[in-house]
């Protein structure tokens, strides 16, 4: 295998899987898979892969050892993947497809869904393949060549295809790397995120660099329950969680134990300070930490160690902290000029995590990418944060979650801030504002309660909010609903209350 | 209570939750085999379960419900 000398995760996965062919690689539903067993997975895929001329591949995902040595053969043979998933509407994948213009797609030879359209796709069974070592296989790829392409929702409702170069991931690799984590080939760690969304790319093949062991969580299964006996059963290390599934688990935190867990990642949305001061218990031995970041930049850009003390925070949200190694980051005011300490606004990052621009998408691309008076492309984040004294960056909210009622200028985060406070943070609560002719004119407040003291919270809101800040309306569901990946629903929840915009 | 009142009442539970008429759960039905049947839907289920049998489950038990069977004898148990 010939050496390569910068900072490559492909290739460090390379290495252990011929170094530590005894190790087990993944652990999915009860059963283990070694190194070998996954690196003559990957050999087989991989041979099939260098014949096809195509650039990018469509993987269907399930939790399965052939998924996941699917990606990383795709990744080994210098191509692109795209993750398809079974449970998304044919429709929806298909649009994926087309986008991305896929011609083959990886998956099992039992998966229902192996047609997409008008047959034009073809689809390769997986376990058709005979194992092959990867003992031959010759790994050289161009950086500039896309890893992987994820794709978002678009506020059209067209998907938004954000590709990840080799470059991008490295990048990320590398700083991730320097945040200092003590690791090791004994490790157990989590993977519970949906493929199709970034988190976790870093979650899957990070733990394969060092040797370590993933644990996965299939889509079939009550993820928060399987997240917690996973945890527990086999005495978890490392787990990167989203805050919704901590909320779930929160009515049974004091029966959970987790001496072993090493670290706690709290991702993908604005973690709360009161959640996490309560689990600090269950998880005694754990550092926490906030990591923060757009698909756009690269999995994660920012990190903040949260202390058990004097966490610091905006309305009860958690810090993101301090940017990667070779990031770097602006606060703007709204005509993207920069702000000075202590100042809100847009958050700007910079860096060799920026991917280049969405797919076959200029204008997506020249809005959200943006040359800054210092001669650098900066992606737009659309979220608002300030950066204090000490350089740490406070997460303030969406920037679409500031409104402006009767030309009042309200963020939604301190509504729902002194509501959670009212509740004793029992509960989790958004506010959804309604528009009327694309202005705002109202706001439901919407407690994640089957009973609760409305008349009491109401009272106590228009003693601590100005008047244009009070909802017209209380509403309470049972349980919020939360998207594929794990973040509350806010679009889901104002069809749950009928909010009609117009 | 027999086994089999029990698994009426709580496919009743199921048809309230999910808003469907036509839910027909056996003793080996599992997350995933009904249509609806989500994480968000099953924190529900769960809850509207113990209002209804007026029982409560800890971590552990919860854990253990891999089936509308192992639900079905968990409440039994409690109720006995």
């Amino acid at each position: 295998m010939k050496e390569i000398k910068n900072k490559d995760i492909v290739y460090d996965v390379l290495k252990v899987l011929l170094t530590h062919p005894q190790n087990n690689a993944f652990f999915i539903e009860d059963q283990a898979y070694t190194y070998g067993e996954l690196g003559n997975q990957i050999g087989a895929i991989q041979d099939c892969l260098v014949r096809l001329p195509d650039t990018v591949i469509g993987i269907m995902a399930e939790n399965n050892i052939q998924t996941y040595s699917s990606i990383l053969a795709v990744l080994m043979s210098g191509k692109t993947y795209v993750i398809l998933h079974p449970s998304y509407p044919e429709d929806r994948n298909l649009r994926i497809a087309k986008l991305a213009g896929l011609q083959h797609v990886l998956c099992l030879s039992t998966l229902e869904q192996n047609r997409l359209g008008d047959n034009s796709i073809r689809f390769i069974a997986i376990e058709s393949l005979p194992p092959l070592s990867i003992e031959k296989l010759k790994y050289q790829v161009d950086g500039a060549a896309n890893a992987y392409l994820i794709f978002t929702s678009g506020s059209t409702g067209e998907p938004k295809g954000v590709p990840i170069s080799r470059n991008n991931l490295n990048a990320f690799y590398d700083a991730y790397g320097k945040l200092g984590w003590k690791l090791s080939e004994k490790d157990r760690m989590l993977q519970m995120f949906e493929l199709t969304f970034d988190v976790s790319v870093v979650s899957l093949l990070y733990p394969l660099t060092l040797g370590a062991c993933v644990y996965t969580v299939g889509y079939k299964e009550v993820k928060y329950l399987k997240v917690f006996e996973l945890l527990e059963s086999y005495e978890i290390t490392f787990a990167a969680v989203t805050p919704s599934l901590l909320q779930l688990m929160s009515p049974y935190f004091e029966e959970i134990q987790l001496p072993s867990l090493k670290y706690l990642i709290v991702t993908a949305e604005a973690s709360h300070k009161e959640l996490l001061e309560r689990f600090r218990d269950s998880a005694p031995n754990a550092e926490f930490v906030n990591l923060y970041g757009p698909s756009e930049a690269t999995i994660y850009c920012t990190y903040y160690r949260i202390p058990s003390q004097n966490c610091k925070h905006y309305n009860g949200m958690i810090a993101i902290g301090k940017p990667f190694d070779g990031m770097e980051i602006m606060i703007v005011d709204e005509d993207g000029n920069s702000l000075p300490t202590d100042q809100m606004g847009e958050l700007w990052v910079s860096g060799p995590q920026v991917m280049n621009g969405y797919l076959n998408d200029p204008k997506k691309s020249a809005l959200a990418l943006i040359q800054a008076v210092d001669g650098k492309t900066y992606y737009k984040t659309g979220d608002l944060c300030i950066q204090n004294a000490d350089g740490d960056l406070i997460y303030c909210g969406r920037k679409d979650s500031q409104v402006k009622i009767q030309g009042f200028r309200i963020e939604l985060g301190e509504i729902e801030y002194t509501a959670k406070h009212f509740l004793s943070n029992a509960h989790n609560v958004v506010v959804l504002p309604t528009t009327r002719e694309g202005i705002c004119s109202e706001l439901h407040l919407v407690i994640e309660a089957e009973t609760f003291d409305s008349v009491g919270l109401l009272q106590f809101l228009s003693k601590k909010l100005p008047k244009y800040m009070l909802p017209k309306q209380v509403h309470s569901i049972p349980q919020f609903p939360v998207n594929t990946s794990n973040k509350i629903d806010r679009k889901r929840i104002a069809q749950l209350i009928s909010i009609k915009n117009d | 209570m027999t086994k089999e009142d029990v698994l009426i009442q709580i496919q009743d539970i199921f048809k309230l939750v999910l808003k469907k008429v036509d839910v027909a759960l056996t003793e080996h039905s599992t997350f995933g085999d009904v249509a609806g049947w989500d994480s968000l839907n099953h924190m529900i289920i769960m809850s509207e379960i113990e209002k209804h049998f007026k029982i409560k489950f800890n971590f552990r038990e919860v854990l253990k419900l891999k089936n509308i069977g192992d639900v079905c004898n968990a409440v039994l148990a409690k109720i006995e």
